[in-house]
């Protein structure tokens, strides 16, 4: 067996009820309620979501950072999406920004933090971000457009002179989400206009390379500063045979615009980081015809590539 | 083995069996690892642990549940009837 080591995960959450919402949990268990009521296996109503909640015990990242270590990851992005604007219940973004620096001190390098913001925060919300990033050296922005507004909203661009100015990378939600959100502003085209007012700026589509796969590839393809995410790809409702969809995403020719990244903790009932990386890099499909140098750039390098110099590791 | 537990194996093999409607090719058995690629996925885990807890009238605690070694319906038993 191969040993794995050295793997970046572009794409993990804290398992935490401080930072995902409880309408959110509750949102995705309404799906999966859905599901299993059509095959007539519907369980009572709030057990799927008290279920997930209870996946959301995770506070300091130390069961992250146990199944990174069992999985050979090495270091891993953490998204701190802002709901706060859409759906109560989670650390306002400052608080947030601190406690994920707590986790980062507690865990020293292991995590890269990239904080939410909303441009309808105002003009605080600029100097509130740009504080954070100085007091905790976050090293990019998540964006979460189904709370409503466009990554192209001008609101964003006061935003997005930050980020250019310290070369911090922004990656933004698109596809489909919890089922009381907007689908609209999450469509992979609404990033256009900030990409090509922003060429600096690393954009980095997430779920890319699970939902509206033919749109987000050919703008990695045709924009330089797009890339696109694999999280969430063992998830999909519609993939069960996910080894073999990201097989044939490894053979679009967009292999150095793609980033690793799993979702976490999605999924991870289903045999954890573990079983994830344990099929992604030794089972027979993933990586089927794929180069050496293809596979080290999608587990690796092309994330290393959008950080700020800052961020990187020390060789 | 108590009758009780062989009797949820068997229930719980029979859900199973439903949910992937014979597409697998795989022969699904009590120690079988359900988080095996393309044989359920989190959506169908969470829906069969609920059928468990209907059925065995207790509750799991996915507080402590460790996936990491995957799952198996003996497994979810185990952590659900203690």
């Amino acid at each position: 067996m191969t040993e794995v080591t050295g793997v970046f995960d572009g794409h993990c959450h804290v398992a935490s009820t401080r930072f995902i919402p409880r309408a959110f949990v509750e949102d995705v268990a309404s799906n999966v309620q859905c599901r299993l009521g059509s095959l007539g296996a519907a369980p009572r109503p709030g057990r799927v979501a008290d279920g997930l909640a209870a996946q959301h015990e995770d506070h300091l990242a130390d069961g992250l950072v146990e199944e990174m270590d069992a999985a050979g990851v090495e270091r891993a992005v953490l998204l701190v999406p802002d709901f706060g604007l859409r759906m109560a219940g989670t650390a306002e973004p400052e608080e947030a920004a601190r406690l994920h620096h707590e986790i980062r001190m507690r865990h020293p390098g292991r995590f890269w933090v990239y904080i939410g913001v909303d441009p309808r925060r105002g003009p605080e919300g600029v100097v509130a971000f740009e504080r954070m990033v100085d007091a905790y050296g976050l090293d990019g922005v998540k964006l979460y457009p189904p709370c409503g507004y466009s990554p192209s909203d001008p609101g964003l661009y006061p935003y997005y002179e930050i980020c250019a100015d310290r070369a911090l990378p922004v990656f933004v939600h698109t596809g489909p989400t919890a089922r009381s959100l907007d689908y609209g502003p999450a469509h992979p085209m609404r990033i256009d206009r900030a990409a090509r007012d922003f060429p600096d700026i690393p954009f980095v589509l997430g779920h890319g390379g699970l939902t509206h796969v033919d749109t987000c590839a050919y703008l990695a393809a045709y924009r330089p500063n797009v890339y696109v995410d694999t999280g969430g790809f063992a998830s999909g409702p519609s993939l069960p045979y996910w080894p073999e969809h990201l097989n044939r995403l490894f053979r679009m020719g967009i292999n150095h615009k793609i980033i690793f990244g799993t979702d976490w903790p999605l999924g991870r009932l289903n045999g954890g980081l573990k079983g994830l990386m344990g099929e992604v890099v030794d089972g027979p499909t993933v990586f089927a015809g794929v180069s050496r140098t293809d596979r080290n750039l999608l587990l690796r390098e092309n994330l290393l590539r959008v950080l700020a110099p800052g961020s990187r590791p020390a060789e | 083995m108590s009758a009780d537990a062989a009797q949820l194996e068997k229930l719980l093999v029979e859900w199973v069996e439903r949910w992937i409607e014979g597409e697998s090719g795989v022969v699904i058995g009590p120690s079988t690892n359900l988080s095996h690629t393309g044989l359920l996925d989190s959506m169908a885990i969470v829906g069969l642990i609920s059928y468990l807890e209907e059925e065995a009238d207790a509750e799991f605690d996915f507080a402590t549940f460790d996936p990491i070694k995957g799952v198996s319906i003996q497994g979810l038993i185990k952590h659900c009837v203690k």
